[in-house]
C-alpha cells in the first residue's frame, strides 16, 4: 500500500484485524462448547467398547477430561496462543504434526480451485452480462441454476459416474496419496475433486459478476462513453470490468471461504487426505483437540479471506481509499 | 478375540441423499448404458487376467473400517483392518483355519493335564522373527506379561480369569508350563483366537513379528506398507483351499514382494477405486454394489459365509425385557427371511438367535418359525400389550441399523411400538453402552461358544443382556463343568444345554449371519474360498496370493 493508504485507513485496518481476532476467539468458545455436548467421550472411543469403568476413569484423568470445563478451555487456549496445538487424544501425536500435511493438501485443493473458478466466473459472468437475455445468457442461467440446486456431494458423485466408473473411464475416482506424498505429483487424481469444487462455486460467482456487469452497463457513465463513440470493447475493458471488479473481489473472498468449507464434503467423496477427512474422523473418535484445531483453522480462513477481500476492495475503490482524509 | 469389527460411520448421510435423488446403482447402470458402453480398463490394471502366474510384484488393496486410533500393537485390536493386518505381521501358537477349525500354528504342542488346569506349550524349532531372533519360551512368557501390563489390551479379557503370571514356568528353551487359576479345558481355543506372539522387548513403533510380511511403514487411517519376509516359518505349509491355488513352481510363500493396504473408509469411494483400477482388491463391499461389480468382466467377487454376527440385545434388568414372554414374543415376531433380504440383499443365511454356528455343540435343530398369533398371546399373558420401547441403533456393522428398522416394522404387527433411535458408534459405545435397555452389537466369530459366553453374557463387567440370577447361575454352572472336562463329546453336550437356555430365555435377537464380501481384479489369484471368521480378504491370507502378470 502506498502513501495514499494511511491515517484513518490504517486505524481501520487495525480495527478490522482486532475484530477478526475477536471473531476467531468467539468461534473457539463455541467450538469448545460444541465438542463438550457431543454425546460419548474420547476415553471410550479410544479404549473401544470392551473398556472397563476403571480403565475409562484412568484414561479420562490422564487426558485431563476430569478437570472443570473453564480450566480445560483456558489451558487449551493458552497453549494455542503459545503455539502448542496440543496432542491428539486418540493417537497421542502432536496435533500440529497430524494436521500439518493435511492442511497443505486441503490448501492445494482450495488454491487450485480458486485459481480456476475466479477467472472462469469473471469470464462467464461478463460474457453473460454483456449478452444479456441472449442465448448464451439464458443457457448460462439455466446451467448455473441447475448446479446451484445440486449439493457438492451430488456433483462429485455425478462426476465420478460420468468420468471415472460408468460412462467414460478417463480419470481416477478416488485419491490415493501416501503419507507425505505431494498431491501435485498426481495431477490426474486432482482433476475430479477440483472440478467438483469449481462447479460448486461457479454458479454463485458468475451470477454475481453478471449482475454487476449489467449494473455497470446500465450506468450513466457507460451510456456517455458510448455516446462519445468509444468502441464497445474499450467500454467493456476500461469502464465495465474495472467497475465490476469490486463485487468480483468480494465474491472471490466469499468463494474462497466457501471452498474452505466445501472441501469437507468433497474430500470425503474422493477419500482426499485433507482437513475435511481429518475433521470427520476426529468427530467419529471424539478427538477434541483435533476437532477444535481444524474448526479454528476453518474459522480463521473465513475471517482472513473476508478481511483480504475488504482491504482489496478499499484499495481498488478510489472513493473509499481517500475517504476520511 | 475381543477385537471388534466396527465400521465407523461413513458419509452414509450423503449417500442416502444421493439415493433419494435417484443416484443409485440402478441409475449408474442406466448412465453406463447410455454412454460408450464402457471402455477398456484404465492403465493401472492394464495387465489383465490372461497372464501367467508370476512370483513377486506388489499387491495394492483398499480397506474400510479404519480409524485414527489404529496402531500396529497386537494387543490393541480395535478396528477391522488392524485385526486382519495383525495376521499379516504376527503369528500365533494356535490358529483357526478359514472354516474355523482349530489347529496348531507356531506351537508343536499345546496340552492340558487331566484336570484342564495346567497346560504345556512347546513352540516349533527354528521359527525366526523379522529381526532374525529365534522364537523361544521367553518370547511366549513375555507376550503373556505384555498382554497383562499394556494399557487398553483387548486380549486381556479372555486370559485374566485363568492366567496366573507367576505360575508360568519355563521348562526348557522351547517349552513353558502354566498353572491356571482355575480349570479351562478350552484354553487352547483362547490361544487360537487373536494372541500374537511378539519377541522380548517388543516395541510397537518398530513392530517385529513372525508373520509372512514385515513392517515397512504405517500411518493410521491412511496406509500400511509391508514387504515379503524371506524367512517366513510356514513358507511351505498348506494353504487354505482356493479355486485358483498357486501352481507348484511358484516357490516358497509369500509369493508377493510387497503388500500395500490403503484406507478408503467410504464405501462408494472404495468401490470406485477398484473399478477404475487404482487398487487390485477391496473388502467390505456394500451388498447393493454387488451387481455393479458383476458388470465388470475383469472384477471378481470373493464371498464367504461367516460366523460373525450382528445382534439386537434386550437388557433383562429393564422392563419390559425382564419378562421372558416379551423377549420370546419379539423373537417370534421378527421376519428373519425379510431381514436377510432387506438388510444384506440375501447374502447370508438365516439364524435363530444363537451365535457361533461353527462352535462344537451348535444345535442346528433349534429353529423358530415366525408366529404372530403366538407372540400376541404371549404379550397378552404378560399384560404388555401396546407398549412402546426405544431401540438405540448405531452402525456397528453395515446391517445393524436396517436390522433395527426391520424389527421395528415386524414388532408393530404384535402391538409393540419400537422407536429406533439412530446414533453414531461413539455415542453407542459411550458411557451408557453397558446399560442401554435395547440396542445393537456386533461380534466376530470366536469358533467356540464357551469363549464367547465368557466375554458376553457371563462377563460381569461387559455384559449387555444382564441375565437374571437364576439363568446366570445355571449357565455358569454348565460353563464351569464344560471347562473342567477334557472330554470333547461331553463338553459339546454341555454346550448344547447352554444353547438351549439361550434359545428359551436369552436376550439376543440374531436374525441372520451375513456373508463377508470382497472384490478383486482377476489378475490377483490364490484367494481362499472360505473366510468364516469374516475378517475379510480371505482371513488376510495374503501369503498365498499371487499375480497373473
Amino acid at each position: 500500500m502506498d502513501g495514499r493508504f494511511s491515517g484513518s485507513r490504517r486505524l481501520w485496518l487495525v480495527r478490522r484485524l482486532l475484530l477478526g481476532a475477536a471473531v476467531v476467539l468467539l468461534v473457539s468458545v463455541l467450538v469448545f462448547a460444541a465438542t463438550q455436548v457431543l454425546p460419548g467421550d474420547p476415553a471410550r472411543a479410544v479404549l473401544g467398547h470392551d473398556a472397563t469403568p476403571e480403565s475409562v476413569a484412568a484414561l479420562r484423568a490422564e487426558l485431563g477430561l476430569d478437570r472443570p470445563l473453564i480450566s480445560q478451555y483456558l489451558a487449551w487456549l493458552g497453549h494455542i496462543v503459545t503455539g502448542d496445538l496440543g496432542q491428539s487424544l486418540v493417537t497421542r501425536e502432536p496435533v500440529a504434526a497430524l494436521i500439518g500435511d493435511r492442511t497443505i493438501n486441503s490448501a492445494v485443493l482450495v488454491v487450485i480451485s480458486a485459481a480456476i473458478v475466479v477467472p472462469l466466473s469473471v469470464f462467464v459472468g461478463a460474457l453473460a452480462g454483456r449478452r444479456r437475455d441472449r442465448k448464451f445468457d439464458k443457457a448460462m442461467l439455466v446451467v448455473t441454476l441447475g448446479l446451484t440446486a445440486l449439493p457438492e456431494a451430488i456433483i462429485a458423485l455425478l462426476l465420478v459416474i460420468l468420468f471415472s466408473t460408468s460412462v467414460l473411464r478417463l480419470l481416477p475416482g478416488t485419491v490415493l496419496l501416501g503419507p507425505g506424498q505431494n498431491p501435485l505429483g498426481q495431477p490426474a487424481q486432482l482433476v475430479l475433486p477440483v472440478a467438483a469444487l469449481v462447479l460448486g462455486v461457479l454458479p454463485y460467482l458468475s451470477r454475481l459478476v453478471r449482475g454487476s456487469v449489467i449494473d455497470v452497463y446500465e450506468s450513466e457513465y457507460v451510456r456517455i462513453a458510448r455516446l462519445k463513440g468509444v468502441p464497445e470493447r474499450v467500454v467493456l475493458r476500461r469502464h465495465v470490468l474495472s467497475n465490476a471488479l469490486v463485487p468480483a473481489i468480494q465474491g472471490t473472498a466469499l468463494a474462497l471461504a466457501y471452498l474452505t468449507g466445501g472441501v469437507v464434503v468433497v474430500e470425503q467423496v474422493f477419500n482426499y487426505p485433507g482437513l475435511g477427512t481429518t475433521l470427520v474422523d476426529a468427530v467419529n473418535n471424539r478427538d477434541f483437540p483435533v476437532i477444535q484445531m481444524v474448526c479454528l483453522v476453518f474459522a480463521a480462513c473465513y475471517v482472513i479471506f473476508n478481511l483480504l477481500g475488504d482491504v482489496l476492495t478499499v484499495y481498488v475503490t478510489p472513493r473509499l481509499r481517500t475517504a476520511g482524509q | 478375540m475381543t477385537q471388534r469389527m466396527n465400521q465407523g460411520p461413513s458419509r452414509r448421510g450423503f449417500l442416502s441423499t444421493a439415493a433419494a435423488l435417484g443416484m443409485s446403482a440402478a441409475a449408474m447402470e442406466l448412465l453406463a448404458a447410455c454412454g460408450s458402453g464402457g471402455g477398456a480398463q484404465p492403465a493401472a490394471t492394464g495387465a489383465g487376467a490372461a497372464g501367467k502366474p508370476t512370483r513377486g510384484g506388489r499387491l495394492t488393496v483398499a480397506t474400510g473400517g479404519a480409524k485414527g486410533s489404529d496402531t500396529l500393537d497386537p494387543v490393541l485390536l480395535n478396528s477391522a483392518p488392524v485385526s486382519f493386518m495383525a495376521r499379516v505381521l504376527y503369528d500365533q501358537l494356535a490358529d483357526f483355519s478359514n472354516d474355523l477349525q482349530y489347529r496348531l500354528a507356531m506351537a508343536e504342542l499345546i496340552e492340558p493335564n487331566k484336570a484342564g488346569d495346567e497346560w504345556t506349550i512347546r513352540v516349533k524349532d527354528g521359527i525366526e522373527f523379522h529381526n532374525g531372533k529365534t522364537l523361544d519360551a521367553e518370547d511366549v512368557i513375555f507376550t503373556f506379561k505384555r498382554t497383562f501390563t499394556q494399557a487398553g489390551s483387548v486380549t486381556l479379557g479372555k486370559f485374566k480369569p485363568y492366567v496366573d503370571l507367576d505360575e508360568i514356568k519355563k521348562v526348557d528353551k522351547r517349552t513353558i508350563r502354566m498353572k491356571l487359576l482355575r480349570p479351562n479345558s478350552t484354553f487352547n481355543y483362547a490361544l487360537a483366537s487373536p494372541h500374537k506372539i511378539v519377541p522380548v522387548d517388543f516395541d510397537p513403533r518398530n513392530p517385529v513379528g513372525t508373520g509372512p510380511f514385515k513392517y515397512k511403514s504405517f500411518t493410521a487411517n491412511r496406509q500400511w506398507v509391508c514387504e515379503r519376509f524371506a524367512n517366513y516359518w510356514n513358507a511351505d505349509g498348506e494353504s487354505e483351499p482356493s479355486d485358483s491355488a498357486a501352481p507348484a513352481g511358484l516357490g516358497a510363500k509369500p509369493y508377493l514382494d510387497e503388500l500395500v493396504v490403503n484406507v478408503i473408509n467410504d464405501d462408494s469411494a472404495r468401490t470406485n477405486a477398484l473399478v477404475t483400477g487404482q487398487v487390485d482388491a477391496i473388502n467390505m463391499v456394500q451388498f447393493a454394489q454387488i451387481p455393479l461389480i458383476g458388470q465388470h468382466q475383469q472384477l471378481k467377487l470373493l464371498e464367504s459365509e461367516t460366523g460373525a454376527w450382528t445382534g439386537i440385545y434386550m437388557n433383562m434388568e429393564e422392563p419390559p425385557f425382564d419378562d421372558v414372554r416379551v423377549r420370546q414374543a419379539l423373537r417370534l415376531a421378527i421376519d428373519r427371511e425379510q431381514a436377510l433380504s432387506s438388510c444384506v440383499s440375501g447374502h447370508g443365511r438365516v439364524a435363530y438367535d444363537l451365535p457361533e454356528p461353527y462352535a462344537p455343540g451348535y444345535p442346528t435343530e433349534l429353529t423358530r418359525k415366525r408366529d404372530i398369533e403366538k407372540a400376541k398371546a404371549l404379550l397378552k399373558e404378560a399384560g404388555k400389550e401396546n407398549i412402546t420401547v426405544e431401540l438405540v441403533a448405531g452402525p456397528v456393522s453395515a446391517e445393524a441399523v436396517s436390522m433395527a428398522t426391520v424389527l421395528a416394522n415386524n414388532a408393530a404387527e404384535i402391538g409393540i411400538t419400537i422407536k429406533v433411535r439412530q446414533v453414531d458408534t461413539a455415542t453407542l459405545f459411550g458411557p451408557q453402552f453397558h446399560s442401554w435397555p435395547f440396542s445393537v452389537d456386533k461380534w466376530p466369530a470366536q469358533g467356540n461358544y464357551l469363549t464367547l459366553l465368557a466375554l458376553t453374557d457371563l462377563s460381569e463387567s461387559t455384559t449387555l443382556t444382564h441375565m437374571p440370577k437364576a439363568d446366570l447361575d445355571a449357565l455358569r454352572d454348565l460353563h464351569d463343568k464344560a471347562l473342567s472336562t477334557v472330554d470333547e463329546a461331553k463338553r459339546a453336550e454341555l454346550t448344547r444345554q447352554m444353547y438351549q437356555i439361550q434359545f428359551d430365555r436369552g436376550g439376543w435377537i440374531i436374525p441372520f449371519f451375513a456373508n463377508v464380501v470382497n472384490a478383486h481384479h482377476a489378475k490377483v489369484a490364490g484367494w481362499p474360498k472360505q473366510d468364516a471368521s469374516g475378517r475379510s480378504f480371505g482371513n488376510a491370507h495374503f501369503e498365498q496370493l499371487y499375480l497373473n502378470g
